[in-house]
């Protein structure tokens, strides 16, 4: 009886122990549950999660991670390869594009991924009598509905294949099919939400939807994802506004990624030892138009004499503050097909006023000359802060002796008024759209954009030899050989100085120091696939 | 127990391992509590170090951040924007004035080419920025100069010092010049970190952290402490842009230290922010807290060990007790007594030993007694079967079995089996016995004996009949042999035993005991049916060896009777086996001959039907001819010397080509009479005649060319026509018969020429590379008139190699084998031949494709003299030869069947063996080789 009562008590000894031992090695491994979560601060909010209809970088973003198209750019470039469809085949005519589409891909409520919900994706925003070509209750409409409308039907040609026809022989197509517009999206949930799909949004991507509440929009990783799976378990979008607010969230590790900070606290982040600044050019160019159609600005002489007479430094140091490279040309660098230095005129004051007191001697420009030089009054992406450049550029053109005049405007006053070529020369930027260089070189040189009202092309150059390339490189599907075309295309462009190109932008992506794997597409959207915390 | 050795008592072992297991507990709970407190603290103190590094470094970057601000501020005032252009004097007030707000900075002014024009101390006194200050060529102003604004930290010396560049601008964004404001992170600036951190700080210019720190220690002079040995092995970590961690101590008092790098703008490590926290109260807790642990556990060892050794001494000394006894009982102490009071279970092992004990006891005192009745049996056993004769035997039994069970009566019957070994029981006849008188002495007439045990045989009877024992304790009671029993002088215990032998009662034995002696036990009657087994062994030997005897005289008698009969048998035997031999070689000879007799039948039948052939041509060709001759004559008449001479021409020359023809069949022969009358016809020949020719001109097959030729010596008449068609009918048979004698002939050659290539079958020719092809081919030939219509012959054959044979014998083999196959055919069916290289030799297939050989005729049909024909048609030899002639070759028979296809295959070596491995006629391998 003795014995039996001195065990127990060493039992309840050991037992003691044990406890105490868990409580020791416990700790650690609590620590470790949940999904790994990463939380992105940025300036606002998505404004709708339906592919078709949005255009704002923050749903863009969004719709990024949740929706995927038939084809997408390679990681971290602007080359075209195989996405929801696996392979595809362009007719000798270049009209027909048939597509094998990857089999066993499910969307995120299940509904198997097949030539059928691709046709409904297509067709519900470019057929005005489709079922679903509802108004949406976000208010936003099928915006991108123009840029596609090359194509003249969208048809399945089986379970998983699928043909598409365009109207003329377009090598830039397979870009266009890379965008988010026609990512594919669930037909049986946009039959469930119906108007209401944009905030209950359901496509095949690494990262599927799980709620948007307040300002705060939380995606969770799709488990069934038929390619890489994302090392992050949740990935959770946050909106806050105020810089300050998100680089102290950042601080303090409420958030471990943050967009947009001030560019004054770039510095403040690159000294701290726990953040990490990522810059990465964004995809546009900001530029000065110089209208062709109008003398004096037909005389190429003078263009060029502007161009070497405006000095970017300045412009990129105080009106990006830093936050910009200068552009030699319309493509950034990081657009396949970019040709660097096309436009090769080095600031240089003295020979532009050299060059500007020759023509004024020839008479080839007005001495009484005041140039129209129209600027919008409001930032842009691109031109955070456009009163500033203008009057760097206006320093710039009246330091080699021209007079200029700003014409500040609204923005889409600005906008109309350049489209109608009412300016000698104007300050605008363009952001690409699809990662081709057609989307640049065509839209914003191309003679058949000069169309007053619409046009896109606001040097109004119209240049024969540049339309034959530009023609001829749509026709091509081979990389190699339109590179090489483009290259003569830049080269000719830069000879004949429609333009004077400022800056290309960077964007600023800050990280805590934990987080590891951050790549910025060419279109500058972080890749989120490959982020882990370590 | 060997003395010397150490040996652990059971107590010891006992306690060690109670203290063991005491202590055990205590010492883990030692360890993980004292591990889980310390390294809390550890943790706790590490987070704190950890929170107020962040804390300050972020103080540190606010400040710079501040400094920057300031400087863009500056740049931007419009005063020095103005004064920048204008005399220094004015740019020196101007600077004073908006420089005010900035409360610790080396201000620089410089003009747009870079050169310093301005300068203002934020603190006066020179000595804290001395030597601090930017030039023309200094990155910061380069920077200012392309417009840049930038805040970042180099190193000075043993100083980590801030720059923030400002361009000035005018407003049309023209440079003007560049505000630079430098800001040491000296001993000051770690001071005004600490007072509002509360921590000790340090700042360590370059990468390694060996720099001179500056710091904010102050030692008891109240001077700054200047020394500092590097943190060597965190040195690599904090280079690579990581923090560290380490405990030191400064000025003899424990810290904790957290260091952080401070990177420049291009994000290299500039120096190296640390953080000391105070390990003092933390150490306190520990030792504090490691002191109470050790007590704790130091208590429990002790009253664990105090618990230990109380209950190891209740267990023991019970066991200690047990444990002397047991030593004692295993020693042949039965009479030692265990006694242990305890209840528990060693008080029961005690109790179980002492009856143990006396249960030994008891065994002993048994086993004593029967060890004796054993050695009287064994002895007893020994002197029965130590005599031979029966009586002596029964007699030794009798005695021993009285001696040693202390009988008064013991008498044993035998059943008298006489000499056909079946035992009567009728015939029950007194062995031996043995009694006492009541007077107890031993009777030694045998006389009285066997009348004194009379009575008993009628009770030996029934157990004899029960094949049973019989034990009965008091004679007097027993309800049938009492009074028998009473009679042979038995009043007290009886036991009767049967004596069994191989399953059958030999005799039994019956002992009793008088009144007063003791009644028969269990053992006693075990130890009496033992010893009736022996007895009857001993009793059977004795009736063998009599018998061994009696046999071994008669034996002796009758060998040598067939001793006799043997020597005429093997005589007989020796004649036999010659006769046997003749026999074979003469069965041999006649397979030969018969095999000749085949050959002879063969060429008499083929020359016969050929030389029937050329008879009857002959007889039919002259009358032919003869018929010719007058025809001749006729023609002239009808056409006219030049008319006949032109047909006899044409018929002479077409005739030889009509008689290749085939004969055409009726209904052919109707089909073609039928074109060519009208042909005939159509050529303008009168109706009558065409009609009267068509038909033998049909019959010759003659084609339109012909027709045509004949039609202009047809014009005369149904009858002439005729002739003339006839004439040419009879050419034509003249040739036929020819060229059927010139096939006859060209037959007999051929059977002639087969006959000179078979050879003899009675001769044995020389070995010879030769064509095996070629015997088979000339072996057909003589068969053939055995290859009935029905059977065809199909021969694949391969480019054989020469191998060396007897050409002759192996004739024999193919004509065996094919003869057989057409036998097995019975008139209709197929032989395929082949040839084939294989296996360093040549192998010829003889394939039928008959009923095939039944399993069990398989088996036996290279016997001799085994034949499945009918008696008179084969001698049985046929397939024991070929397998001897192929033996000769150093070859193979396989043979193969099922139905529809049985295979022979003779296989012969490429390289003979040598002659004499060829003669020796080795037996055929086992398997599918027969």
């Amino acid at each position: 009886m003795y014995t039996r009562a001195v065990l127990r008590h060493l039992y309840k000894g050991l037992a003691l122990l044990l406890v105490l031992g868990s409580l020791a090695c416990g700790g650690k491994e609590g620590a470790g549950q949940g999904p790994v979560t990463l939380i992105v601060g940025r300036v606002s909010d998505a404004i709708g999660l339906d592919p078709a209809r949005v255009t704002d970088n923050e749903s863009v973003e969004i719709c990024g991670q949740i929706y995927e198209s038939l084809l997408r750019y390679r990681s971290g470039t602007t080359e075209v390869e195989a996405g929801l469809a696996v392979s595809w085949e362009v007719s000798e005519d270049g009209r027909q594009w048939d597509f094998q589409l990857r089999e066993g891909v499910k969307f995120h409520d299940g509904t198997p991924f097949d030539a059928e919900a691709v046709v409904f994706s297509f067709q519900r925003q470019l057929d005005e009598n489709h079922p679903y070509h509802l108004a949406d209750s976000s208010g936003l409409d099928f915006g991108w509905r123009s840029a596609y409308q090359n194509i003249v039907s969208v048809e399945a040609t089986g379970r998983h294949s699928l043909r598409i026809a365009i109207d003329r022989k377009f090598a830039p197509f397979a870009a266009n099919l890379a965008m988010f517009p026609v990512a594919i999206v669930s037909p049986s949930a946009v039959k469930e939400w119906g108007e209401e799909f944009y905030r209950h949004p359901v496509g095949t991507g690494p990262f599927a939807f799980g709620e948007w509440s307040g300002r705060r929009i939380v995606l969770e990783r799709n488990g069934d994802y038929w390619g890489t799976l994302p090392k992050l378990g949740r990935l959770i979008f946050k909106a806050i506004p105020d810089a300050r607010q998100r680089l102290v969230a950042l601080e303090s590790g409420a958030v471990q990624v943050a967009y947009s900070i001030l560019p004054e606290e770039q510095q403040f982040v690159t000294l701290h030892p726990e953040l990490k600044l990522y810059l990465a050019p964004a995809n546009n160019v900001s530029y000065v138009a110089m209208n062709t159609q109008r003398p004096p600005f037909d005389n190429v002489r003078l263009r060029r004499a502007i161009n070497r007479a405006v000095n970017r430094e300045p412009v990129v140091k105080l009106a990006y503050q830093g936050m910009a490279i200068p552009a030699a040309g319309a493509l950034p660098p990081t657009q396949w097909g970019y040709s660097p230095k096309s436009f090769d005129y080095d600031f240089d004051p003295e020979r532009a006023r050299s060059e500007i007191e020759d023509l004024l001697i020839e008479g080839g420009v007005d001495p009484e000359l005041e140039i129209a030089f129209y600027v919008p009054s409001t930032p842009r992406p691109y031109l955070p802060d456009p009163g500033m450049v203008a009057r760097i550029i206006k320093s710039n053109l009246e330091a080699v002796g021209l007079k200029v005049r700003l014409v500040e405007q609204e923005f889409p006053k600005h906008l109309e008024a350049l489209r109608r070529g009412k300016h000698d020369i104007s300050l605008m930027g363009w952001v690409g759209d699809n990662g081709d260089p057609d989307n640049y070189l065509y839209v914003l040189f191309d003679e058949e954009n000069t169309v007053a009202g619409s046009a896109r092309n606001l040097s109004f150059l119209a240049d024969a030899p540049l339309h034959t390339l530009l023609l001829e490189a749509q026709q091509i599907s081979e990389r190699g050989a339109r590179t090489e075309i483009y290259k003569r295309a830049q080269e000719r462009i830069g000879s004949l100085a429609p333009w004077v190109p400022l800056v290309h932008s960077q964007i600023a992506v800050v990280a805590r120091a934990d987080v590891h794997g951050i790549v910025i597409s060419p279109s500058a959207q972080v890749l989120f696939e490959q982020v882990e915390l370590k | 127990m060997s003395a010397g050795r150490f040996r652990l008592r059971l107590r010891h072992k006992l306690a060690a391992s109670l203290v063991i297991a005491a202590l055990l507990p205590v010492l883990v709970a030692y360890w993980v509590g004292a591990s889980v407190l310390l390294r809390g603290l550890e943790r706790g103190l590490r987070a704190e170090t950890e929170k107020q590094l962040s804390v300050g470094l972020n103080l540190l970057l606010r400040d710079i951040e501040r400094l920057g601000h300031e400087a863009t501020h500056l740049s931007s005032r419009g005063a020095l924007v103005a004064s920048l252009s204008g005399d220094q004097g004015e740019l020196l007030s101007a600077l004073f004035v908006e420089s005010q707000n900035i409360h610790d900075a080396l201000i620089q002014v410089s003009d747009v080419k870079g050169e310093i024009v301005a300068r203002r101390n934020a603190i006066s006194g020179q000595e804290r920025y001395a030597g601090m200050g930017v030039t023309t060529r200094s990155p910061a102003v380069q920077a200012g100069l392309t417009y840049e604004r930038r805040v970042t930290v180099e190193r000075l010396g043993e100083t980590l010092v801030v720059r923030a560049t400002a361009p000035v601008v005018d407003d049309n964004f023209r440079l003007l010049g560049v505000v630079v404001l430098t800001m040491p992170l000296d001993g000051l600036f770690a001071d005004q970190l600490k007072a509002s951190l509360g921590a000790d700080v340090l700042i360590i210019a370059g990468a390694d952290a060996a720099g001179e720190p500056m710091m904010s220690f102050l030692d008891d002079k109240g001077a700054r402490l200047s020394t500092w040995n590097r943190p060597g092995s965190l040195a690599a970590e904090i280079e690579q842009g990581y923090s560290a961690f380490e405990n030191r101590s400064i000025l003899g008092h424990p810290y904790t230290l957290g260091y952080a790098p401070i990177s420049d703008i291009d994000g290299r490590v500039a120096g190296v922010f640390a953080v000391a926290l105070d390990r003092a109260p933390e150490l306190e807790a520990r030792s504090s807290a490691t002191r109470s642990l050790a007590l704790g556990a130091a208590g429990a060892f002790v009253f664990a060990l105090g618990l230990a050794g109380l209950l190891s001494r209740r267990i023991a000394r019970p066991l200690q007790t047990l444990h002397h006894g047991a030593i004692a009982i295993a020693q042949g102490d039965l009479d030692q007594k265990i006694s242990v009071a305890e209840g528990d279970e060693i008080g029961d092992l005690a109790r179980a030993f002492s009856q143990m004990t006396g249960a030994l006891k008891e065994n002993q005192r048994r086993l004593a007694a029967r060890m004796r009745e054993i050695v009287a049996l064994h002895d007893a056993g020994r002197a029965v079967s130590s005599v031979i004769e029966t009586d002596q035997v029964l007699r030794k039994v009798v005695d021993s079995v009285a001696r040693v069970l202390h009988l008064r009566v013991c008498a044993l019957w035998l059943v008298d089996q006489g000499d056909d070994e079946t035992s009567d029981p009728t015939r029950f006849l007194l062995g031996a016995a043995r009694a006492k008188r009541s007077d107890m002495r031993t009777i030694g007439s045998q006389k009285e004996v066997a009348e004194l045990v009379g009575p008993l045989r009628s009770l030996a009877e029934d157990v004899a009949a029960s094949r049973g024992s019989l034990r009965v304790a008091d004679m007097r009671e027993h309800p049938q042999h009492s009074a028998a029993a009473l009679a042979a002088n038995i009043d007290g215990s009886l036991i009767a035993s049967v004596l069994e032998r191989k399953g059958s009662v030999v005799g039994v034995i019956v002992v009793g005991r008088g009144e007063s002696a003791r009644a028969f036990s269990d053992a006693d009657e075990n130890l009496l049916s033992t010893f009736a087994d022996q007895a009857a062994t001993a009793i059977e030997n004795a009736n063998l060896y009599a018998r061994v005897r009696r046999f071994n005289e008669e034996l002796e008698a009758k060998v040598q009777l067939r001793t006799v009969e043997l020597q005429a048998m093997n005589d007989e035997l020796g004649k036999t086996i010659t006769e046997l031999k003749e026999t074979q070689a003469q069965l041999t000879l006649s397979e030969r001959l018969a095999g000749l007799g085949q050959l002879v039948a063969g060429v008499a039948h083929e020359i016969n039907s050929p030389s029937a052939a050329i008879r009857g041509t002959a007889d039919t060709l002259a009358d032919t001819v003869g018929r010719l001759s007058t025809r001749q004559t006729r023609l002239f008449q009808m056409l006219g010397p030049d008319g006949a001479h032109d047909l006899v021409d044409f018929v002479l020359q077409a005739s030889p080509g009509l008689a290749e023809m085939r004969r055409v069949s009726p209904a052919k022969v109707r089909r073609a009479s039928k074109q060519i009358c009208e042909a005939l016809t159509s050529q303008k020949v009168e109706e009558a005649t065409a009609r009267t020719v068509c038909k033998p001109l049909a019959e010759l097959s003659a084609d339109e060319d012909l027709v045509s030729h004949l039609t202009p010596y047809l014009s005369g008449g149904a009858e002439d026509g005729r002739f003339v068609v006839d004439t040419l009918t009879d050419y034509v048979s003249v040739h036929r018969s020819t060229r059927t004698i010139q096939d006859a002939i060209r037959r007999i050659q051929r059977i002639v020429g087969s006959l000179k290539s078979y050879s003899h079958l009675d001769q044995e020719a020389a070995r010879a590379e030769a064509d095996v092809h070629e015997g088979i081919e000339n072996t057909l030939v003589i068969l053939e008139y055995q290859l009935s219509r029905g059977i065809v012959v199909n021969r694949n054959y391969t480019a054989l190699p020469g191998v060396p044979i007897f050409v002759d014998e192996l004739n024999q083999v193919w004509t065996n084998l094919i003869h057989n196959a057409a036998q097995a055919l019975g008139g209709e069916g197929q032989i395929d031949i082949e040839t084939l290289v294989r296996d360093d030799g040549i192998a010829v297939r003889i394939i039928d494709n008959g009923p095939g050989i039944p399993g069990d005729v398989m088996k036996r049909i290279f016997e001799p003299f085994f034949t499945t024909k009918a008696k008179g048609e084969g001698t049985g030899l046929g397939l024991g030869i070929v397998r001897q002639i192929v033996d000769k070759h150093s070859g193979k028979v396989i043979c193969d069947s099922k139905p529809g296809r049985t295979c022979f295959e003779i296989w012969l070596p490429m390289q003979s063996k040598s002659e004499e491995a060829a003669n020796m006629g080795r037996a055929a391998e086992p398997g599918g080789v027969v």
